[in-house]
Order: C-alpha cells, then structure tokens, then sequence
C-alpha cells in the first residue's frame, strides 16, 4: 500500500513538474523585456505580426527598457478569440483586434493607455517633410481613436477592407460577357428580359470594350456594367452562358450584406454617405411608390417617388431613407427572385473559405460555375491562408499541366446609376468610384501594462515601429491588405508581391473616393454601429410583427419581405429620431 | 497518558478542520463570487442608469428607479414572437420529448429485446459535445439530404422546414439523456410490487400506467420543473445550429438574451439594451418562474399518480 502511495505521489509530483516545464520560457526571453501581444487570426492576415516583431527584436537587441533586462521578446498569440472585453483583466500588453468598437469607447471604460506621444510624434520622412502615425491618419477618423475627454489617442486603425463583388476574368473573357464600346464593330446584341446590349465578341483594334464607370478607355473597368439595368442584362447572360451570377457563404448569410453596402455607396456617391455622417447636405428621399415598375422585366419592384431634403443633425433621419438604400434592397432581392444567387448559398454548412475555394475552381469541378463572388476585398489572402489557393493549382496542374497558376480574378467597381449607361469622358478623366470601409479594427495598448513599468516603453516602441512607413509596407506586400484609414506609400519590392486579385484592388481604390464611418459630431459618434452604412440599422430588419432577421437575405427568404417592406422598416422616422439625436 | 492521547486528538480533529476548510474554501469562493456576486450586481444593475461621464473616462451612474423594467418590458412585449417559440418548444419538450422518453425507458426497463444495445446507442450522444452533435446533424439536414435528393434546400435553410427541424433537433439530442433518468427511476420499482399487481392479473399498459408512471413520477416533476424553470433561458440549440449569426426570425428567449447580453454595454444605444435593461429582464423572468415553479411543483406533487 505504502509502495503503491509512493509511487502515485511520485507520479504527481512528476505530473506538476511536467506542467510547470511547459510554463518555463521555450523561448529567447531570458534577460530579456517580454512584451505580450494578441493578434486577430483572420482573413486580413496576421504573419506580418511575427515578421515585424523579429524585425523590432533585431532593431533592440541592445536597448534597456527594464532595469537589469537587455533585448526585448515579443511573445504574439494568434488568436481567432482577442477577447478584448476581458482585457481589464488580462495580462496581453497590445491588440491587434478584430471589433467595431473604437478606442474612443474602451478608453471611456479605462480599459487603454495614452499613446498620444507616439502617434503625434514625427517618424518619418517623405520628400523631405517629417510625418508623425496622425498625419498618416484620415482626418474624419481621427475622432474615434481619441478619448472624447482628452481628445488623446488611445488607437490606431488595423486592418478593414472594401464590400462589394470580385468577379472571374478568365469566365468574362472566354464567354465574352464584357459591354461593347459604341463603336466596336466586333459585338453581338443581347435580348434579355431586363433589356438589349451589345456585348463584345472580339477585342480587337476596330473592337474595344466599353469605357466602364470611369468613363476612360483603356482602364481596368472597362467592359464591366455601369448601371443596375447592365448589371441585370450581364446576369441573365451569365445564367445563358452557364454560369450563376453571383455567390455568398449559405454558412454566413450576413455577407449578402458586402454587396448592399458596396452597391448603396456606389449608387449614392461619396457625398451623399457622408452626409448621412456628418448630417449636412442634401440627399434623395423615397416619399412613396408609383404604380410602375423601376426595371423592365421586372413587376415586382415599384419606382420610387422622390423627394429632396436637406439633411441636419436635428433631422438626420433623412440619411436613412434614401432612394439609393431603396435601389440597392431592390437589386438584392431580384437576385433572389430572378435565382441568381448559387444553390450553394441556400447551405448553412458552406463556409466562407470552402466559397471562395468554388470561386477559384470554376470549371475545374463538376460543381456550379460562378461568375462573381460576394466578399471582401481582403478575401484572396484567405483563401490562400486556407490553402484554397493552392487547391486551384493543383487541380489547374492536373488538367492543364500549368504549374502555379495565378487566377486572374479581380475587383468590380459597382453600378453608378440605375438604368443610365456612362459615357466616354470628353476631357480625358477619370470618374471616380464610391467605396467604403467595412469590418474597421483597431490596435492599441492594454491600460493594466502601465503597472509594469518599462514594458509599457517597450510596448508603444514596438506599436509605434509597426506603423512606420516602412512596415505598413511590408505588411501590404505581405497579405496584400491595406489599411484603408491610412495613408502610406507601398515599397516597389512589397508591391511587387501582390498576386493579379490585390492589384486589382489597388488599382480600383487608387481611383475610389473613400467613405470612412466616423464623423465629429456627437449623433454619429454615440450610434456608429447603428448608422454607419453596415450598421444594425440597415442589415437587421424588422417585420411589421416584430419579427427580427439578422440578415437582409433572411428577410427576403424566410420572411418573404419586400425591398419596400425591408426600407420602410429599417428607415428612421422623423418621430424616432429622438432616439439618436444628441443635440 | 490520557492527556497525551488527547492532545493528539485535538491535533488530529484540528488538521482534519483546516484540511475541510481548505478544501471548500475555492468552492465557496468561487460560488460567493460567480453566484452570488454576479446575481447581486445584476440585481443593482438592475437599477442603474448608465451615461458615459463628459471627462471622457468612466460613467455617470444614477438611480434608474423602474425605467429599466419598463424598458425590459417593453423589449419583451416587441418580442412576443420569441416568447411563443420559447412556449413551442417547453410543449414539445412536455408533449412529445418526454412521453416518448417514458414509453422508450419502460421498454428499456422490461429489458425487451435489444433493450441493452438501444440504452447504450441512445447513451452514446450524451457523451458527445452537443456542437459535434449540431455539426453532424447539419450536414445531414443540408449537404446529405440535398445531395441525395437534389433539393435545392436543405431542411435547416428552406424556411418552411427550418422551425420543425429545429423542434426535432431537440427532441433527437435530449432524447437519450431523458431516457436514462427515466429508466433508472423505473430501475427502483420494487418487483415484488409489479410481480403482485402480475399476478392480480394487470397487463403490461396497466403497469406501465398504474405502477410505472407513479413510481417514476417524482423523476418526471423534477424534469417538468427544471424544464419550466428554463423556458427563458433555454437556447434551444440555435447557437449550436446556427451559431452567432443565427436566425433571429425563428430565436427563442434565450437565445436572444444570449445574443444580446454579449453585445450588451453598460450604456444604451438606439438599437441595443443596456445591461441594466437586461438584468431587469432578468429579473422579470425570475419573478415569474419563480412562483409558477413552486405552484407547479406542488400541483403535480398533490393531483400527480400515486402507486397506491
């Protein structure tokens, strides 16, 4: 007995140690300052957090943050959970997280350190002229890192992207679904229910593609639709040609709401969201509905009636009944109706990836070929991540013997109009696109670190060193994801890394005036989640039985909902207004 | 020597003290902190307003009176929906999940044939992680069915089909649990009562009615309690079917509190309740389980079977 008492002791304490070997540091951090971070794991990439820190290790080998300590060791969790609402709690220093809430609202809690002295200090040189991390950042989204007391920054923008549709060149090209330019000679009419249109059958130097939204030639929308009406006559060819249209998750349905986001800002412009930001201007309003239809082919969907207001703070509720919002539910819930969305869409079992996986495949498996695809604009370095790109060239090596094959897949620019097709520009510009920022994250310093005396040094260095010119670089050459709320020049060398999708990207976004949710004023700054326009307000209707849908595709699925019914639901009254208004 | 051996025992009856105090002070601890601390600061939050302070740090928090009840009513009564779908499924659970688990557990019981294999296939799934459980179950309900039938939906995205399969999905998974504690009660019945009743001539639904049914009635008034005591909190697996994203077109009460209480803030926004709004709710809920739970259990006690 007392043998077997021995043994079993033994056996614990061998079990304890075990453990408290796996405490010990398997790491380079003795002697060292440790400086803890958590890293969002998601689709806009986290390697380059790893990456950077190496770099910042190398850059203070020798430096002393801590009395006795030389060095410093970054110690990074990559983590799909940056649980930042136990961080009044945690021992994690800085996150770099995934969450709509701004640091303006955890630095109300004191949840966030100061880190006013390393964003306005001046750390890089641009032509001469010295640039602190605030002068990177964009002026309307200064307010929401600052604390609404102090006006101090408490964090920096992470990482966030584009709604809106990516869509397959190699199918555009091989079935010739791009818009004819008015004079090609090499192009073939369409009849479709929605209308005719003339689509390029050969380009050529007598055959060119359309001027696409910009209204220049020889750019990289060109041939792409301009107004819902194109976008409608591209669909049902694309059906003809044996492709569907578009798809989204069936396991995320939310995504549908990429699309809405990206078409409403598209169709409005910049000015118009933003006045639905700062509450100035004017905007167009649906005041009721005609008794004809908005689109030929389709008797479902009334033309509004339109009225213009002039939208204030203390009558802001005009920002939520635009006419835009209007034409945008409409396009989704014909997509619905006319079956343009994939029969992978009506699956709760298809993930994000596995999407985006069908996506790259087209044509290489037996299963339904899509034209585009509803997701952000980051969505190509997961799919890589995920190994889905790789999939795509070994299927693409099977069959066609070619080793590593970039897809080309690239950017859309939405509609601009409903059924007014662009014109050529006579003065050689460009027209500019409307995008806005979705799914903004943030990174900041965990207010418990000022407890630790010369880690906190340690960690604004390091916060402030992944924001130098130099490595936002590297981090865009790395996952090819922009942080749209700064801006920063991109090294030749990393923007030589982006594969054919992220170009595209760039190259869209270089000519895109760019609506970023944030706003000086008070009204906006309290329901930003609300009002933005990815907001709860727009994305979760509510029937007239109170029924809540968390999506807009559920809505018009599972409820049967209309766009009119989704608008009139989701718009703010002038009598509800109260509720918002912080004047 | 007396002394001695006495001053051992008290030695002894002191280390066997601290021992038991060492062990139950983590426990109490953490019941001191996550019970009663957790219920006692939702009740104050209950009452409290909450503003973001004009210093920029911290909140101005003032006495809210009833407004948060009045605000947690209010959200109740805009989603009465929700309060039917949580009532659907507390009667299907009453109706259907336990009289099928009693007529199941009595055959298990009688040890018909292949009563040992069922007890343990039906056993088998509680073991499982219920979210293993929903995983498996999609796909059968989804990617298997359609693509066996060519259905263009599967049962959980057609939305006619989504609610009743959901209703099954929890009869399915609570199904064997339901079985097990009803066959262990029926596992007490005195036999010499059921061999006498045998030979008074009853047959076998005779027994199960008269003998089974009354023997097993305390296990079914404490299963019919915690079931009402859970109608508000009960999430009936949507998280698990459909996750965060989930379906609030067909949500039930504790869903949505789930959903809500883990976006909630201390402040309120247009679109969303405060904590205190939630804690009241909270507390609404509790003044009607309470009582409804404490009735019941005694009507079920007193106008329940009795094997006499």
């Amino acid at each position: 007995m007392k043998k077997t008492n021995k043994i079993l002791a033994a056996l614990l304490s061998l079990t304890m140690g075990l453990g408290f070997v796996g405490c010990g540091s398997g790491n380079d951090a003795s002697g060292k300052t440790t400086i803890k971070v958590v890293a969002y794991e998601g689709g806009y990439g986290y390697n380059w957090v790893k990456e950077s820190a190496k770099r910042f290790e190398a850059l203070n080998a020798t430096t002393s943050f801590e009395k006795g300590k030389t060095g410093v060791y970054v110690d990074i969790k990559i983590t799909k959970d940056t649980d930042v609402e136990t961080m009044s709690s945690s021992a994690e220093d800085i996150y770099f997280t995934n969450g709509n809430a701004t640091p303006r609202d955890y630095s109300q809690k004191g949840w966030l350190v100061d880190i006013n002295d390393i964003v306005t200090e001046k750390i890089d040189t641009r032509d001469g002229v010295e640039y602190s991390i605030a002068d990177k950042i964009d002026e309307d989204y200064r307010v929401i890192l600052q604390n609404r007391g102090d006006g101090h920054y408490y964090g920096l923008p992470y990482a966030d992207y584009y709604s809106g549709l990516t869509y397959d060149e190699e199918a555009f090209t091989a079935k010739k679904l791009y818009f004819a330019a008015p004079d090609a000679t090499s192009k073939a009419a369409y009849n479709s229910p929605y209308g005719t249109a003339d689509f390029l059958t050969a380009e050529n130097e007598t055959s060119r593609k359309s001027c696409g939204i910009d209204g220049k030639y020889g750019t990289a929308d060109d041939g792409l639709p301009t107004s819902l009406q194109e976008l409608m006559i591209l669909c049902a060819k694309i059906k003809q040609s044996g492709y569907v249209p578009f798809a989204f998750p069936g396991g995320h349905a939310n995504y549908t709401s990429l699309f809405f986001e990206g078409l409403w800002a598209s169709l409005a412009g910049y000015e118009k969201i933003r006045s639905g930001y700062d509450f100035t201007g004017t905007v167009d309003v649906v005041e009721g509905y005609e008794d004809e239809p908005l689109f030929s082919g389709i008797n479902y969907i009334r033309k509004p009636k339109i009225k213009t207001e002039t939208v204030s703070e203390a009558e802001g509720y005009y920002s939520t009944q635009t006419v835009e919002r209007y034409y945008a539910l409409s396009f989704i819930q014909i997509c619905q109706k006319e079956g343009w969305f994939a029969q992978l869409t009506n699956d709760t079992n298809v993930s994000h990836t596995a999407t985006m996986g069908r996506f790259l495949t087209n044509g290489l498996t037996s299963q339904e070929k899509v034209a585009m695809l509803i997701e952000g604009s980051y969505w190509y370095n997961e799919a890589s991540d995920y190994g889905e790109v790789k999939k795509y060239q070994v299927l693409k090596e099977k069959q066609t013997g070619e080793k590593k094959a970039e897809r080309k897949v690239a950017w859309m620019p939405l509609p601009v109009s409903v059924n007014e097709t662009v014109e050529e520009r006579t003065d050689g510009g460009r027209n500019r696109y409307t995008f806005t920022q979705s799914g903004s994250s943030f990174a900041f310093i965990n207010a418990r670190t000022k407890n630790k005396g010369g880690v906190l040094d340690a960690c604004k260095a390091f916060l402030q060193f992944t924001y130098t010119d130099e490595e936002l670089s590297k981090r865009v050459g790395m996952h090819g994801v922009y942080c749209t709320a700064l801006s920063h020049s991109v090294a030749e060398e990393d923007s030589n890394k982006l594969n054919y999708f992220q170009r595209s990207v760039f190259e869209a976004a270089e000519n895109a005036d760019l609506v970023l949710p944030s706003a000086s004023n008070e009204t906006f700054l309290t329901a930003r989640t609300t009002l933005s326009i990815g907001g709860k307000r727009y994305l979760q209707p509510i029937d007239t039985d109170g029924r809540e849908y968390t999506t807009i595709i559920s809505a018009i699925r599972s409820g049967g909902l209309t766009a009119e019914e989704i608008m009139n639901v989701t718009m703010v009254k002038a009598a509800d207004w109260g509720a918002y208004y912080q004047g | 020597m007396a002394e001695k051996r006495n001053r051992l025992h008290h030695r002894r009856d002191r280390s066997k003290k601290i021992f038991f105090a060492i062990m139950v002070a983590l426990p109490l601890l953490q019941f001191a902190v996550m019970y009663v601390g957790v219920n006692a600061n939702s009740f104050i939050m209950a009452f409290q307003h909450y503003e973001n302070a004009a210093s920029g740090k911290g909140f101005d928090i003032t006495f809210a009176g009833i407004d948060n009840f009045q605000e947690a009513w209010t959200l109740l009564s805009e989603k009465s929906y929700m309060l039917e779908i949580s009532l659907t499924g507390f009667l299907v659970t009453m109706f259907i999940s336990y009289p099928l688990a009693l007529i199941f557990s009595f055959y298990i019981y009688k040890k018909y044939p292949f009563s040992g294999f069922f007890k343990t296939v039906l056993f088998l799934p509680q073991i499982i992680s219920s979210l293993i459980f929903s995983t498996l179950f999609k796909y059968m309900v989804g990617t298997v069915y359609t693509e066996l039938t060519g259905a263009a939906m599967g049962f959980l995205s057609d939305p006619d089909t989504t609610f009743g399969t959901v209703l099954f999905f929890n009869v399915w998974v609570s199904f064997g649990i339901n079985v097990l504690m009803f066959s262990n009660a029926m596992g007490n019945i005195d036999e010499s009562v059921v061999e006498s009743a045998q030979l008074d001539g009853v047959n076998i639904i005779q027994e199960f009615f008269h003998i089974t049914i009354p023997s097993a009635w305390p296990t079914v008034v404490s299963c019919t309690i915690i079931t009402v005591a859970g109608i508000f909190t009960n999430q009936m697996y949507l998280y698990d079917l459909f996750g965060d994203g989930g379906k609030f077109e067909i949500a039930s009460i504790g869903y949505f509190l789930y959903q809500k209480a883990s976006i909630a803030d201390m402040v309120k926004t247009p679109t969303e309740p405060s904590m205190g709004i939630l804690s009241a709710l909270g507390l609404i809920f509790t003044f009607i389980l309470v009582p409804t739970s404490m009735l019941l259990k005694k009507l079920l006690t007193k106008l329940g079977p009795s094997v006499d």
